[in-house]
């Protein structure tokens, strides 16, 4: 990669390199366990491990603090041994998330001993020596030394756990603590324990003498119920069993992946029986590098075989893979070795022995035992890795291939190479993949859509003349054509303006309509919003002063009579009065007919009577059809003579005049309810005296019976007829004496009413006086005799 | 460098004119012209539809590796208001003259989006190499749009029509 430049960080175990052409990229992929960058709030930064600042947590308390790495750790500086280290994840450093120790006991050969804390020295780049004990920090995690010496008698170191925003399970196959944040996330683990070496590796033994790695140390944990728990380290079950060394170490390995690299270590006497088993008999997933792994061959006594694994999360690349190598440095050996997929889930266990499946993806015949060994992969290992690109792991195990591969018993000979693993300081031994990919790059190109949208009203040249003349000949209404406007939201202004320039017969109406003092323009906006029937529109039209024959005689520009015009209606037709203008327009229809018309319709009889007063219509026409042959509503007009501005006088002299038959306007005002008293009051209002009346009556040869008939029937007050003459005082004998005579028949019904009670009660003396009594008394005693 | 990739206003199968970040106006006439001439007419009733639009990438200059995954989509939200819709259907690469009935099939363009684009390579597939440089690639398309009888008229908000494709 010395070609490219590093650009950047895509998480915290992958490295991105650009390259001249940028669609193709290079990235190295560290394990998760050996992580390259950590987060420090903003964006991924290298981790550099050996920073350490002496500043304060945030109570005050000083601390020396190495934060630059994937886990922050923090050394109280004070002699404190409560709290005395604490650790965070670098994404969540405000501390609701955060491990801390303090330090409880420490024994060694039975005897307790003392914790001072006072002394802290730096050992190294990343060990300090505090008191008894030492702290490592690494980037994959997190070591709290016991140093021993001829701890031959035990040893015992007991830590209390603190947690916040975590909790503890221990995983038995692992025989390990794990520590998950609430939501389930992995933070950290306690790694299976050992007896180590100041390097942090487990202590190797003969595997003659202990092939399975001798259990020296033991681990447990206890759940205080406060929050807290002990972690405490002893004497494992094998501890007594072998001489320890003068000098030797047991830690608290706090470890920051889940994930792991290491290897499985296996034996049997029987080369097959060895190469198929399932399960191994030794795992390591703590070394750092390894003397003999991969291997395959005879240890002097028996065939060994040790498979290393290795697991590269890919989650976050994206991209085609068009290249990709596999880099293991080799520790010792020159033997041969093969790459393959593999497939062991999490935490390597000895299950995993053979978790490894398929065609070699790269082999070298010569293991380099002090280089990288570089495994470029075959096109199967590229696919396997393109399936995990931007998915998830991606997992290889490294085999000797000539006999273990190839399933060759070695004989009596050992293949073996070395490497290193995750777990060791530095980057410089890192394994990793490189993985080269081709990014496609999404480009778009646009265009604009877009349209001109016109109304059909605007563009059409719509004859009106053909409109109008197209709603006369089909005799729609001008209602229905001003509703049509509306509704099609056609200004009528426009409507009108349009038929004024086409030369129509409305144009007059128009211009005249704004002569007058009526606007237009409300009148239309009227018409638009709602619902103003012609009727309406030619009241408004009349009380603005234009008369209805001038109007009806507009549209035709010429002076026709309203009389000419009406003539085309047919008499007693249903026709609307639109119709009926309409048909005006064309005709030469007499008044008399529109009024008759006009009855049947809506139109106010006091708007037909003042057009009759206005014009010069013949009244008797009114009344002779009206009598004659219509059902108009007399009572209505006489109710419109007495109350509006009709002139009785009008009416009765034209009556007269006309030899009107009084008998038929008296029969006709006895069946429609009229009060005659209105009619005579009437007449004396206009000036005409009784005589005119009577001799009216005479003229007309009335039945001066009927009429005293009719008068009694509608309760007209006979006084008014008596005053001025004889014949009223002989009609007012007779007419007195027939009802008297009826009571007196009627008292003789009454004999047995003898209450003394009347009698006494109708001695009126007012009335006796007046003259009336006599006849009052008369009567009354007749019951008596 | 980057291909450069065209829009097309195709007036026959490999025939057409450049409208990248130009304008497709749909018109009451066959004609791929900007103006204001022959625009569509709100109808009293009913609807009424454009003459259709067919539309083609157009390889102006070669990609490094290839262009594949060629897509058509809208921002999927019509801005053209009520009444006016606009169906979007893959012609693969049978050429046919434009027309102004209705469009068989189809969908609403404002249906497709980034996340749901109209595939436009389903026929004429890729990858598009440097070879297929100055040619058309990937499949026509044809839009056309509708104008219902409560439309309203002027000239409408452009609405924008992306051609999205990946490059290596």
């Amino acid at each position: 990669m010395s070609d490219i430049i590093a650009s950047g960080f895509l998480s915290r175990n992958i490295v991105e390199y650009l390259t001249a052409d940028k669609s193709v990229r290079q990235y190295r992929c560290n394990t998760l366990q050996n992580p390259l960058a950590y987060y420090d709030g903003e964006q991924f930064r290298p981790v550099s491990i050996m920073d350490v600042a002496d500043t304060y947590s945030a109570n005050g308390e000083g601390i020396y603090l190495r934060d630059k790495s994937i886990v922050s750790v923090g050394i109280k500086q004070a002699d404190d041994a409560y709290k005395f280290i604490g650790l965070r994840p670098d994404e969540k450093q405000d501390g609701s998330e955060q491990l801390e120790f303090s330090l409880e006991a420490i024994e060694v050969n039975g005897k307790s001993q003392t914790i001072n804390l006072s002394t802290k020295t730096a050992l190294s780049s990343i060990s300090t020596n505090i008191g008894p004990l030492v702290v490592q920090s690494r980037r994959q995690g997190c070591r709290i030394i016991l140093p021993l010496t001829n701890a031959d008698d035990g040893f015992k170191m007991s830590l209390r756990l603190h947690l916040t925003g975590m909790t503890v399970e221990y995983i038995e196959s692992l025989d390990e603590y794990w520590i998950f944040n609430e939501r389930g996330r992995f933070r950290f683990r306690f790694g299976k324990p050992y007896l180590v070496g100041l390097d942090g590796d487990p202590i190797q033994w003969p595997s003659e003498e202990f092939p399975s790695r001798p259990n020296l140390v033991s681990h447990s944990l206890k759940d205080n119920g406060d929050g807290t728990f002990i972690y405490t380290k002893g004497p494992g079950p094998d501890f007594g069993k072998v001489t320890l060394p003068e000098r030797s170490f047991v830690d608290a390995d706090i470890v920051y992946s889940a994930t792991t690299d290491g290897f499985v270590y296996h034996e049997n006497a029987v080369w097959a029986t060895l190469h198929d088993a399932a399960t191994g008999t030794s795992v390591d997933t703590t070394s750092s590098s390894i003397n003999g792994c991969p291997a395959a061959g005879w240890n002097g006594s028996t065939f060994i075989i040790r498979r290393c694994f290795f697991s590269y999360n890919l989650s976050t690349l994206s991209g085609t893979v068009t290249n990709v190598s596999e880099k293991i440095y080799g520790y010792n050996g020159d033997d041969s070795a093969c790459v393959q997929k593999a497939n062991y889930g999490t935490a390597l266990a000895t299950a995993d022995y053979d978790a490894f499946s398929g065609v070699y993806y790269a082999k070298k015949t010569v293991w380099d035992g002090g280089n990288y060994n570089t495994f470029s992969y075959n096109a199967t290992g590229i696919a396997d890795v393109e399936a995990a690109v931007g998915v998830g792991s991606h997992q290889s195990c490294l085999r000797e291939y000539a006999h273990d591969y190839l399933d060759a018993s070695p004989g009596t000979s050992m293949y073996a190479n070395g490497c290193y693993f995750a777990n060791n300081t530095g980057t410089t031994y890192d394994p990793y993949l490189s993985i080269t990919l081709t990014v496609s790059t999404t480009y778009t190109k646009t265009a604009s859509l877009d349209a001109l949208i016109q109304k059909a009203g605007i563009t059409k040249t719509v004859s009106l003349d053909a409109l109008l003349q197209k709603t006369i000949t089909a005799t729609a209404s001008l209602d229905a054509l001003l509703q049509k406007a509306r509704t099609a939201s056609v200004g009528l202004d426009a409507l009108l303006r349009a038929a004024k320039t086409g030369g129509i017969g409305i144009d007059a109406l128009v211009r005249m309509t704004r002569g007058q003092t009526l606007s237009l323009d409300a009148l239309v906006q009227e018409v638009k919003s709602g619902t103003l029937s012609l009727d309406a529109f030619v009241q408004i039209v009349r009380v603005a002063g234009i008369g209805l024959d001038a109007l009806v005689a507009a549209p035709r520009d010429v002076a026709t009579g309203l009389d000419a015009i009406l003539a085309a209606a047919p008499a007693g037709a249903t026709v609307s009065l639109d119709a009926l203008l309409q048909a005006a327009k064309s005709g030469a229809i007499n008044l008399d007919a529109l009024i008759v018309v006009a009855g049947q319709q809506t139109v106010s009889l006091d708007a037909l009577l003042q057009t009759v007063r206005t014009g010069a219509v013949s009244l008797d026409a009114l009344i002779s059809l009206s009598g004659r042959t219509r059902n108009a509503q007399l009572d209505a007009l006489l109710l419109a003579v007495r109350t509006r501005m009709i002139s009785l006088d009008a009416v009765l002299l034209a009556t007269r005049l006309d030899e009107v038959s009084l008998d038929a306007l008296i029969s006709l005002a006895r069946t429609r309810g009229v009060s005659l008293d209105a009619i005579l009051a009437g007449g004396a209002q206009a000036g005409l005296s009784l005589d005119a009346i009577v001799a009216a009556l005479k003229c007309g040869a009335v039945r001066l019976d009927a009429l005293l008939a009719a008068a009694g029937g509608a309760g007209v007050s006979l006084d008014a007829l008596l005053v001025p003459e004889g014949y009223v005082i002989h009609a007012r004998s007779r007419i007195a004496a027939r009802p008297r005579v009826a009571r007196v028949e009627a008292a003789e019904r009454t004999t047995s009413v003898v209450a003394p009670v009347r009698c006494t009660s109708v001695v009126a003396p007012e009335r006796v006086v007046r003259g009336v009594a006599p006849v009052r008394k008369t009567r009354i005693k007749a019951p008596l005799q | 460098m980057p291909a450069t990739i065209q829009i097309h206003e195709m007036s026959a199968l490999d025939t057409g004119a450049d409208k990248t970040s130009g304008t497709i106006r749909f018109k009451d006439a066959d004609n791929a012209t900007v103006d204001a001439n022959n625009p569509l007419v709100v109808p009293a009733e009913d609807t009424i539809c454009s003459y259709t639009k067919k539309l083609r990438p157009y390889m102006e200059a070669p990609p490094g590796t290839n262009i594949s995954n060629l897509r058509w989509y809208s921002d999927g939200s019509s801005g053209f208001g009520t009444g006016i819709g606009v169906t979007v259907k893959n012609l693969g690469v049978t050429w046919g003259a434009n027309y102004k009935t209705a469009m068989s099939g189809g969908a609403d363009l404002f249906g497709k989006t980034s996340g749901s684009p109209l595939d436009g390579d389903g026929t004429d597939a890729g990858p598009f190499v440097p070879a297929d440089d100055n040619s058309y690639i990937g499949d026509l398309i044809e839009l056309q749009m509708s104008v219902h009888h409560d439309a309203s008229n002027g000239e409408l908000t452009d609405e924008t029509l992306t051609l999205a494709y990946d490059e290596i």
